[in-house]
């Protein structure tokens, strides 16, 4: 991959989540409770610690998976908070009005696939590619991430 | 090819860790229903 290309991909990483940090506190902000903080720390995380290991070979493996991962979480509570008070109703109007974000969050997921696929392309030619990282993996995650949260949401009073 | 290799030890604690966190999330996020 050409530098120009990852330094682009770099700052599209950096200008989406730091748009959602950014976004949160005008939507929600922190008087409405100190659960607030969690999108603040997420988004933190975000722009600066999967951006900084983004820049290195070594370390984008760790940083596509902790992308992937605070992306699967948003998208969880955003769902999560859009069922319970989205759009000032909840209910399938709350949760419809969440469906604009997600989008914005599996940007954000897609750019930091490229900058790992970028870094890795040359490695995985002519190697049987590893499941974990792949498509299924993650398909298999944004299923049993938010089942476990929904569980423990229920079950635990 | 193997991106992380932490054995299955590992990959069970790692996996304890992260059903345990996520449980205590959908506890702890009290936005409603």
């Amino acid at each position: 991959m050409a530098r120009g290309q990852r330094s682009a991909l770099l700052w599209a990483l950096v200008a989406l989540s730091l748009g959602g940090w950014l976004m949160h506190p005008r939507l929600h902000p922190l008087s409405m409770g100190l659960v607030m903080v969690i999108p603040l720390i997420a988004a933190s995380v975000d722009v600066v610690l999967v951006t900084l290991l983004f820049l290195r070979r070594e370390t984008a493996r760790i940083a596509y998976l902790l992308n992937g991962l605070l992306v699967i979480y948003g998208i969880t509570t955003m769902a999560h908070f859009g069922l319970a008070k989205g759009a000032g109703v909840g209910g399938l109007a709350g949760l419809a009005a969440m469906v604009p974000v997600s989008f914005i969050l599996f940007a954000d997921f897609l750019v930091g696939k490229a900058l790992f696929d970028g870094y890795w392309a040359q490695e995985r030619a002519g190697v049987k590619p590893s499941s974990f990282l792949a498509p299924g993996w993650w398909l298999a995650h944004f299923i049993l991430i938010p089942t476990v949260y929904a569980f423990g949401h229920v079950f635990w009073k | 090819m193997q991106y992380f290799y932490i054995g299955k030890p590992g990959w069970f604690v790692l996996h304890a860790v992260a059903v345990a966190f996520t449980f205590w999330l959908g506890h702890v996020v009290g936005f409603g229903p």
